[in-house]
């Protein structure tokens, strides 16, 4: 919450470089609207409701996404740590894709998966799977060998092993992986939607920005970026510092 | 076999060469057997050797032990405790969460002087709290045999102190053998029936600590050990 409060100030700070800039006039008002009209320009956009559904849209495409990557993440962690082929096979997966930005797959993606949310979610889940494969693999690869040692001494089960050991043992790694992942689902979905127009029945906040570029409503565009920074610092500072809190610093191993 | 555990002419080592030359000993039920050496004689080889951790090899020799020895272990790293779960919960690790196993390691706890600690994670205890939950830990698993691998190794002189007297109490009470390694040669008389010192190129002496012999006895065999690890 301190750390919200202080961002939040940061954002004030800004907010006041920027009314101080449209004042001096040195670039024209149209393509730098003032602070008072993008509030303006923001309450009525979510006055009116769909702003509040597209923004809705978005989360949920996001959420899918994330947890469908996660899932597919702890899989190739498992197949990762491994040894032999299909370790290999994991690694110069993670390599080759790693790197690739989702929008440069796009053409191919259209070609496999069709246009629509499906498409998305598939980059989506491959902007979010790569960071989260490597960051848990890491905190697994962290793991002090005593607990392979306490694993074998008491015969622990493998449920055990994954569910009370590894996963809280990487946990740290995981959560930072979940930061980076969070932020690349993000810029996933709003490329994708730029590039789609509206998906469902409103479309996202891609889809929001992209239509207020197109009538050059400059304020209404700012205030959908606006949304965006807030929604990301909001779940920085707030639900990942909730989590953490419950978790690795309660039990001193925050780092 | 009313031995829990035997070895004839063992050898251990890594990648072929021999650590522990020739190893004859034997345990018997209830025994508290300590292990003194200088350090990287093989004392923790041979303690992880007869944990079954996989990290050396049997060069040579035969080692038997009774079938189905229920053995546990408590290593001398304060991360042997997880940290992510309470000192009950670390005790209960690989249990189900029964009524008698809640019992049973509230009991110990108690033992142990760890009632007040049910609740805590680990990070607020001290390193003896710490080696006295991995002794619980170890004691839920009503062990045949337990091997302690330096347990009091990272603890100032009256927390040993403590946690000695303590673990030679618990020793008493549950019906079960101790091998326990050290590199304390007080320690070792402190705590042992018998004492195995290992010294350089398979060469290795047992000697019998007299728990009614007085201050002086102990004392001799103090003087004994030091000179032996000196030669």
């Amino acid at each position: 919450m301190k750390r919200f409060v202080r961002h939040m100030a940061v954002g004030l700070v800004l907010i006041g470089l920027w009314q101080v800039i449209y004042l001096s006039g040195v670039y024209p008002a149209v393509s730098f609207p003032s602070v008072t009209q993008v509030v303006r320009s923001l309450v009525i956009e979510l006055g009116e409701g769909v702003l509040g559904w597209q923004l809705l849209n978005t989360l949920r495409t996001i959420l899918s996404g994330l947890l469908i990557g996660l899932l597919l993440a702890v899989l190739l962690v498992l197949l990762w740590r491994r040894k032999g082929f299909l370790a290999d096979l994991v690694q110069t997966l993670v390599s080759v894709a790693h790197p690739l930005p989702g929008v440069a797959l796009l053409p191919l993606l259209i070609l496999w998966f069709g246009v629509g949310e499906r498409v998305i979610i598939v980059m989506i889940v491959h902007s979010v799977v790569w960071p989260l494969a490597i960051n848990l693999k890491a905190g697994m690869d962290a793991m002090p060998d005593i607990y392979n040692q306490i694993a074998h001494v008491f015969s622990l089960s493998w449920k055990t092993r994954m569910l009370e050991i590894a996963l809280p043992s990487s946990l740290p790694y995981l959560l930072s992986g979940l930061k980076t992942a969070w932020a690349r689902a993000w810029r996933a979905m709003i490329a994708g939607e730029m590039i789609f127009g509206v998906i469902g029945e409103h479309g996202g906040l891609g889809t929001y920005l992209f239509q207020k570029r197109v009538f050059m409503d400059t304020p209404a565009l700012l205030a959908g970026l606006l949304i965006i920074t807030v929604m990301g610092i909001l779940v920085e500072d707030i639900f990942f510092v909730w989590v953490e809190k419950r978790t690795i610093r309660k039990w001193g191993m925050s780092r | 076999m009313s031995v829990l555990l035997n070895t004839e002419n063992l050898s251990l080592g890594y990648q072929g060469e021999a650590l522990i030359e020739g190893l004859d000993m034997t345990l018997e039920p209830q025994e508290f057997l300590t292990v003194v050496g200088l350090t990287g004689i093989g004392k923790s080889t041979l303690l992880r050797f007869m944990a079954g951790l996989q990290d050396q090899e049997q060069i040579g020799g035969q080692f038997t032990e009774k079938t189905g020895l229920r053995k546990a272990m408590v290593f001398q790293d304060y991360e042997q405790i997880f940290p992510w779960k309470t000192v009950l919960d670390n005790v209960l690790v690989g249990l189900e969460k029964s009524t008698v196993h809640l019992t049973e390691s509230k009991e110990i706890l108690m033992e142990l002087g760890l009632s007040d600690k049910e609740n805590a994670y680990p990070h607020t205890l001290s390193g003896g709290q710490k080696q006295r939950v991995a002794i619980a830990r170890a004691l839920m698993r009503k062990p045949e045999l337990l091997l302690m691998d330096e347990p009091f190794g990272n603890l100032d002189y009256q927390t040993r102190r403590r946690n000695q007297k303590l673990l030679r109490k618990v020793f008493e009470k549950h019906a079960m053998s101790i091998l326990l390694v050290t590199h304390d040669l007080e320690e070792a008389i402190e705590l042992g029936d018998r004492v195995l010192l290992l010294k350089q190129a398979g060469e290795h002496r047992f000697y019998d600590v007299d728990d009614n012999a007085g201050r002086e006895a102990r004392t001799r065999l103090l003087e004994e050990l030091i000179f032996e690890l000196d030669t």
